[in-house]
């Protein structure tokens, strides 16, 4: 009891002489940068999946939600609360996302490549939620998580249409994945003269052929929940990757 | 964009430092928290009527207010949440048949289309868990959205209406009454459509009055009510005469319209042909019935238990052997049925169109 108080009571003193103790907060920016293979992707233009499917982008969008944070010392996720975004492949400003996090060293980041569950059962949302931003399922309640649409000769659909729709919350066939990147080389300190810029490089090929083989070819469209969605979530959980995480 | 943190402290050290930061937090949060519960307008309580359950829906995060309802009445009537602005809410679900298009097996969509299942009625929908015959909708909060994008209902766009409420100056002063200021977005239009939805509330039929204490059943409404509770209560339980699940009830498919029921929002061969089980209050005004309004009068539902069942895979266990029925418990089922039209629900002004006006003025004669 009387160590308590002398804790408390040195704490105070401790105060006094060391204001640094108050949380301060700094920034990190992930950035988004969409591929091809190597090619960086602009849309209408012809590019090749690993199967020599000729293919063209004309929208990309997906969820970034629920962003965490390692940080270095015990490995500790630092949640990032209301972190909700939206990135479409032809908005610049989409695909950087600004986050104020507290001062500190950080091993890596991780987010869900989706929506959570709560979230598609919780009614009218807004901001990058809005159903208006047209990924929402009107006849069966949902978040679209990731829109991929362009063309492809390969493809029997109307204009050899290619689309993708990517949902479902519930159940095995959930399309929801958390992707946790880890910094090249280790730790970055984060401080309030110290941004971070986490460069994240996501190739559209892997949506094709990850773990699972999936050509244009023989599914050039989908467009609800279940299995074949599952598949091409199981593939895009690789699109992912950290090109570099540096300090500016 | 600045985003709060959880921020999670640990020395012993710091614990002033600790304080400080804590309570910046938790003023923060407070600040947060005031914003999105500061109440505008005049609350109204939902009425939860006696004998009935807890709601399903609370209008937690929605506080249902006097002036929110009547921004949902004005938009529920408003045909512009159609493409041609023909088509309101109000247009397939008709109060004077307790919000179901009366008269019409399919309503009419844009275009001259048809719907593809009747249109359900529209009363204690906050007790609902899943809403649409095959529960595709789990909020009724996002309702709306569906009929409002069906190509051959409303079918138009979530944003235009959006912009097309925006240029409407009518409704400048309802955002502000409702919400505080005139911004409109999808959440609000939403939110307060669910105000006016969520308050159907139908408990004032003969059957509640009988329930009550303050009527009696005629002799052959009470052995229809007997009737009832033997043979249909386990699908349709009091007081809300449903039990929200899905079942195929072994009508014949129409190979015109293909509807796989429930399986279509499930894709599981299970659900092929199940329907959500509707509630049969103000079933008397709401005809035609059965998901595709094959049948014009409550007699036909009645006897389809009988004489219809037709067996499949997926057919109700309880419906495999049909519901033995004399002609005489046709008719004294039907007439309990009857004591289950809420006439002063029907008749409610207070939930009809805002600019209704009577149909013979004085002035015109």
């Amino acid at each position: 009891m009387v160590a308590a108080l002398f804790t408390i009571v040195l704490s105070f003193f401790s105060l006094k002489n060391a204001p640094a103790e108050i949380q301060k907060n700094g920034k990190i920016e992930i950035r988004f940068s969409h591929f091809v293979g190597n090619q960086k992707l602009s849309t209408d233009s012809m590019y090749k999946n690993s199967f020599g499917e000729s293919y063209t982008v004309s929208r990309f969008k997906y969820y970034i939600t629920n962003i965490k944070l390692v940080k270095s010392e015990d490995n500790s996720e630092l949640e990032i609360r209301d972190s909700y975004f939206l990135v479409y492949g032809d908005d610049e400003q989409s695909k950087t996302i600004s986050l104020s996090v507290p001062e500190g060293n950080y091993s890596g980041v991780s987010f869900l490549l989706g929506v959570d569950s709560l979230h598609n059962v919780s009614g009218a949302q807004t901001d990058a939620l809005d159903p208006m931003n047209g990924m929402f399922w009107t006849w069966n309640t949902g978040y679209v998580i990731v829109k991929l649409e362009g063309k492809s000769p390969v493809s029997a659909l109307p204009g050899n249409l290619i689309e993708y729709h990517l949902g479902g919350f519930k159940g095995p066939d959930k399309v929801n994945r958390r992707i946790a990147l880890t910094f090249p080389d280790g730790n970055r300190n984060v401080g309030d003269k110290n941004t971070l810029a986490v460069n994240v490089k996501v190739d559209i090929n892997s949506f094709f052929s990850g773990s699972n083989k999936l050509p244009i070819k023989s599914s050039p469209a989908c467009t609800s929940a279940g299995s074949l969605a599952r598949q091409y979530a199981e593939n895009y959980a690789a699109m992912f990757s950290i090109s570099s995480a540096e300090n500016k | 964009m600045l985003f709060d943190v959880n921020i999670k402290l640990v020395t012993i050290v710091s614990l002033v430092a600790a304080t400080v930061s804590v309570s910046h937090t938790m003023n923060s949060c407070n600040k947060k928290e005031i914003k999105s519960t500061r109440i505008i307008g005049t609350p109204l309580k939902q009425e939860i009527p006696a004998g009935f359950p807890q709601p399903n829906y609370t209008f937690q995060n929605n506080t249902l207010t006097a002036e929110g309802f009547a921004l949902g009445r004005k938009l529920f009537y408003d045909g512009n949440l159609s493409k041609d602005g023909n088509f309101s809410c109000g247009s397939c679900h008709q109060q004077y048949a307790a919000f179901s298009t009366f008269d019409h097996p399919l309503s009419h969509g844009f275009n001259n289309q048809f719907s593809s299942r009747n249109a359900p009625s529209l009363f204690n929908e906050t007790w609902q868990k899943e809403f649409h015959l095959d529960g595709g909708i789990n909020n009724i909060e996002v309702q709306p959205l569906a009929p409002m994008t069906a190509h051959n209902e409303m079918s138009e766009t979530i944003e235009n209406v959006v912009s097309k409420i925006k240029r409407d100056s009518s409704y400048r002063r309802y955002f502000k009454a409702a919400y505080g200021n005139e911004t409109v977005n999808s959440q609000r239009i939403l939110k307060s459509l669910a105000q006016f939805t969520g308050s159907l509330v139908s408990a004032n039929s003969k059957y509640d009055k009988v329930k009550r204490g303050e009527a009696t059943f005629l002799s052959y409404e009470q052995h229809g009510y007997e009737l009832f509770q033997t043979h249909c209560a386990t699908c349709h339980p009091e007081p809300m005469f449903t039990d929200y699940s899905y079942r195929n009830t072994g009508l014949p498919k129409d190979t015109t319209l293909n509807d796989p029921g429930r399986m279509k929002v499930t894709n599981d061969p299970k659900d092929s042909l199940k329907f959500k089980v509707p509630s049969l209050r103000n079933v008397a005004v709401s005809s035609p019935y059965m998901h595709d309004g094959r049948f014009w009068f409550l007699a036909q539902c009645i006897r389809h238990y009988r004489d219809g069942i037709q067996k499949s895979p997926t057919l109700d266990s309880s419906l495999i052997k049909g519901i033995q029925l004399t002609e005489m418990d046709v008719v004294e089922i039907n007439s309990f049925l009857r004591t289950l039209t809420d006439t002063s629900f029907i008749k409610n002004p207070k939930f009809a169109d805002p600019e209704n006006k009577p149909v013979f003025s004085p002035d015109a004669h």
